[in-house]
């Protein structure tokens, strides 16, 4: 069975925790990953994937076991998320890799294939959003009014995701079997958003993903562009991300090898069986 | 391979469990330590859900368990072996079994035993000891609470309790300590801030002192029945001296020890191993 390893680095002074995986020398993955989640929600996709691949799995800065220092010591951005990540890799040395991204990693990923597009070999999105079309309004408009204007009333409603229950939420909807998502999930994520301020930090984010979706169309050339590989592995019932988000990838990457599986926003819950294999395959054929 | 994380009600009490492999494949009990839960076994029950029906617990104060209010509910090991019963016989879980314990669970494992000897058919061993002299002098302050409970003996205990004392469970004596995932610490300290958590881990430190009296017992029940077992044991546990592994030879001469660099959770670092362990052995059977 491959070995996961958890490890520290400092980056930019602050401390980033990643787990890493699979031969040194193999051809690089990074998972990055969602909201409110961290490197945890891939502790069995590392697992899959280490017996050929050298994966890696940070947790972004204000997640997981990474630094998460207040809103008055960090500005929050997807802009300052994605420097830690692609200094980590840098110290790492890893430098052509492929990616996988899901929720909040998909703008983290875009972000680094746009700044350097020769380093990405592949793309895999599993509910990691890169289209207009993939938002599902009814979850979002809570988002954007929140964006919109930060009253008390937008604020206690986009509060609302940092709750147990809608921790919980994310993980059950849309999974027909919900005895097969652990209770792990959300009992880790509940703990590490309940920190003393780590709500502001969430905010922070949550005011800041309003950045991502004017970054589409110059995704959308990226991937025209390069013509990098896409693999899109996606929960159809995602009630965050709706399966048109994995369709619309064909319209810039006719290639595209698009999965609707029945599952959810965490898939990889349900599902890592799957999942695991079809980014086996999909890697195997290219490297 | 699915695991299903499943949560039922014994006498009022939510007790959750992970269930995985064929329902008419072997049948084989998890049974966690402290500060733990079934969360301990998140890879071992995959690795082995080919060949066996798995069942692994969260006691009441554990996990994902409920925890209910110390004044109702005994924190007593003879009450979390009922409850252990309770949920196995409601799901059918029961007859010929092997028996996996580690720490706490080899205190509920050897009670379970008592209530049922037709259920043991064979058992790992793991970290979990039954001999008083195979004590490490981590267990000092408990001996204080058994023989004299008060406001003083209990404090001592309270860093078990806390985040650094139940890192430093999972971590002492692991030559890698990379290879253990915080998630192990994260989720036990977590569970130890619910409302009444800590309050029932005293009770149980304060209780130990009833599987201590009953050792003798056990160890004459396993000269009497010798049951076929597995010792896999990391031998720089923190509650356990490093002999402790060969000392259930004793009573069990025909047992099989496997012992490993390792600490008080090896299987978070020698999975592979122990897997290998279980599948040889259980071949044998």
């Amino acid at each position: 069975m491959v070995s996961c390893h958890h490890r520290y680095a400092t980056v930019h002074g602050r401390q980033m925790f990643y787990r890493e995986a699979g031969p040194p020398d193999a051809p690089a993955v990074v998972l990055l990953h969602g909201f409110p989640a961290s490197s945890f929600m891939f502790r069995d996709l590392i697992l899959a994937l280490g017996d050929r691949y050298h994966v890696v799995a940070p947790d972004h800065i204000g997640f997981g076991f990474s630094d998460a220092p207040g809103v008055d010591e960090f500005r929050y951005t997807f802009d300052a998320l994605t420097d830690h990540t692609a200094q980590l890799l840098t110290q790492l040395g890893i430098d052509r890799y492929a990616i996988y991204v899901h929720d909040y990693g998909a703008p983290i990923g875009w972000r680094l294939a746009l700044r350097d597009p020769s380093a990405i070999t592949a793309i895999v999105t599993q509910n990691g959003n890169g289209y207009d079309a993939g938002f599902v309004p009814d979850f979002w408009k809570t988002v954007w009014a929140y964006q919109q204007e930060q009253t008390p009333e937008t604020e206690a409603g986009i509060r609302q995701a940092l709750t147990q229950d809608m921790i919980k939420w994310q993980y059950l909807t849309g999974v027909p079997d919900p005895s097969l998502v652990s209770p792990d999930t959300w009992t880790h994520d509940y703990r590490l958003v309940s920190r003393p301020g780590n709500d502001e930090v969430q905010l922070a984010l949550f005011r800041d993903y309003a950045t991502n979706a004017p970054l589409y169309p110059a995704l959308h050339d990226y991937l025209r562009d390069t013509q990098v590989p896409v693999l899109a592995t996606w929960g159809r019932n995602d009630p965050i991300f709706g399966p048109d988000g994995a369709r619309a990838f064909a319209d810039d990457a006719p290639d595209a090898e698009i999965h609707l599986l029945d599952g959810g926003h965490f898939l990889l819950e349900s599902d890592v069986d799957e999942v695991g294999s079809l980014v086996h395959d999909f890697l195997d054929r290219r490297s | 391979m699915n695991i299903a994380y499943r949560t039922t009600t014994v006498d009022g009490v939510p007790v959750f469990y992970r269930e995985a492999g064929p329902a008419d494949a072997p049948k084989l009990l998890l049974l966690h330590g402290y500060p733990a839960s079934s969360h301990q076994y998140r890879n071992l029950i995959p690795a082995l859900a080919d060949r066996f029906h798995l069942v692994a617990p969260d006691y009441p104060g554990f996990g994902n368990s409920g925890v209910p209010d110390p004044s109702t509910f005994d924190y007593t090991f003879a009450h979390l072996t009922e409850v252990v019963e309770g949920l196995l016989e409601q799901i059918g879980f029961t007859g010929p079994m092997g028996i996996y314990q580690e720490g706490y669970g080899g205190a509920i494992g050897c009670r379970l035993v008592d209530r049922h000897p037709d259920w043991l058919r064979w058992q790992v061993i793991q970290n979990a000891n039954a001999y008083e002299d195979g004590l490490s002098d981590a267990w000092a302050p408990l001996r204080a609470v058994w023989r004299d409970r008060n406001p003083e003996t209990e404090a001592a205990l309270v860093p078990y309790t806390e985040e650094a004392g139940v890192k430093l469970i999972y971590t002492h004596g692991h030559r890698d300590v990379e290879a253990l995932s915080p998630d192990n610490w994260n989720m036990d300290s977590w569970f130890l801030t619910r409302p009444n958590a800590r309050q029932a881990q005293l009770d149980l430190f304060a209780d130990f002192g009833t599987n201590v009296a009953l050792f003798p017992d056990w160890q004459r029940g396993w000269r009497e029945r010798r049951p076929p077992t597995l010792i896999v044991w990391g031998r720089n546990d923190i509650f356990f001296v490093p002999t402790a592994g060969e000392m259930y030879l004793r009573d069990l001469p025909d047992a099989e020890l496997v012992q490993f660099d390792s600490g008080h959770f090896a299987v978070e670092d020698s999975l592979d191993e122990i897997v290998e362990a279980i599948e040889r052995f259980h071949d044998k059977l």
